[in-house]
């Protein structure tokens, strides 16, 4: 994609004492100054066009189908994932505590496929359920966009 | 700030109803913070209070970098985990306390959504923040 770039700072505090579990291309932030367009997708599942939950009790594969879906919405406002700025993803997971971070990398190793690299920032949040029968996963990003009426730089 | 809205007592008291932002040139996102090592290991497990502060400090790392200070923030997301440790007014007076060392009053709007669990076992709570620089 051509045009201006973004008026976009990653941030990443060379003091941060923290960073995840496994490497990935994850941001703790972002300043933007002066966006054109402002992109919020809705939540994405992993259904078919019937509503029918696709990959049941599988995340790799609900991972893959919400992050497919986050792209279309993404492709649709002419964006793509080095746009995105930032981006929840709402997860379940009901097995043993102990198990919870190989989950949560299992579901990463999935989407950092989609990120863009350096990518948004994020916050990961795991509930107790989703609106839909056996569903594992759900993400909605916001992306920014140089304004159209920008000249192209 | 609506004279008539009821409130949530439990919820830290320098908190707004809404802001409006007039003229904003500058969006600042700060991703989930969590209180973890540089390996993702969980520091200050079962601390609550350690973890609210080493959270808040982290936040304020990330706004430092994008030349945003405490009172730009405009909303705070707060993920949580009741522990053992604290009945729900316990649990929120140690982050309405801890939080009122970084936040101006009137502060941030929150949203406090209660999970049954964060990404590594051991955290109790995750913050992220969105401020707005005005021009």
């Amino acid at each position: 994609m051509s045009g201006p770039a973004v008026q976009k700072k990653r941030l990443m505090p060379a003091d941060m004492p923290w960073h995840w579990s496994m490497s990935v291309p994850t941001s703790q932030g972002w300043r933007i100054d002066d966006p054109g367009s402002l992109i919020f997708t809705g939540a994405q599942f992993s259904v078919d066009a019937s509503g029918k939950t696709l990959g049941r009790s599988d995340i790799e594969v609900q991972t893959d189908n919400v992050f497919t879906n986050i792209t279309r919405v993404l492709r649709e406002a002419g964006a793509d994932w080095s746009n995105v700025v930032k981006m929840n993803t709402y997860y379940v997971f009901d097995g043993p505590e102990n198990d919870a971070t190989e989950f949560w990398e299992k579901m990463t190793r999935v989407r950092v496929r989609f990120y863009a690299n350096p990518a948004h920032c994020g916050t990961g949040v795991r509930v107790s359920g989703l609106p839909g029968d056996g569903l594992l996963i759900s993400a909605a990003a916001i992306a920014v966009l140089p304004s159209q009426a920008s000249p192209q730089g | 700030m609506p004279a008539d809205q009821p409130r949530n007592s439990l919820m830290p008291q320098s908190l707004s109803q809404g802001w409006k932002v007039d003229d904003a040139r500058g969006l600042l996102f700060v991703g989930g913070q969590i209180s973890a090592d540089r390996e993702g290991v969980v520091v200050d497990p079962g601390n609550l209070q350690a973890q609210v502060h080493n959270v808040f400090t982290n936040i304020g790392r990330v706004l430092r970098d994008g030349n945003a200070t405490w009172s730009d923030v405009v909303r705070l997301d707060a993920y949580y985990m009741l522990d053992d440790d604290h009945d729900p007014v316990g649990y929120w007076d140690v982050v309405s306390a801890v939080s009122a060392e970084f936040l101006p009053d009137p502060g941030p709007v929150w949203t406090a959504v209660q999970v049954p669990g964060l990404a590594y076992p051991g955290l109790l709570i995750e913050i992220d923040a969105t401020a707005v620089v005005e021009g």
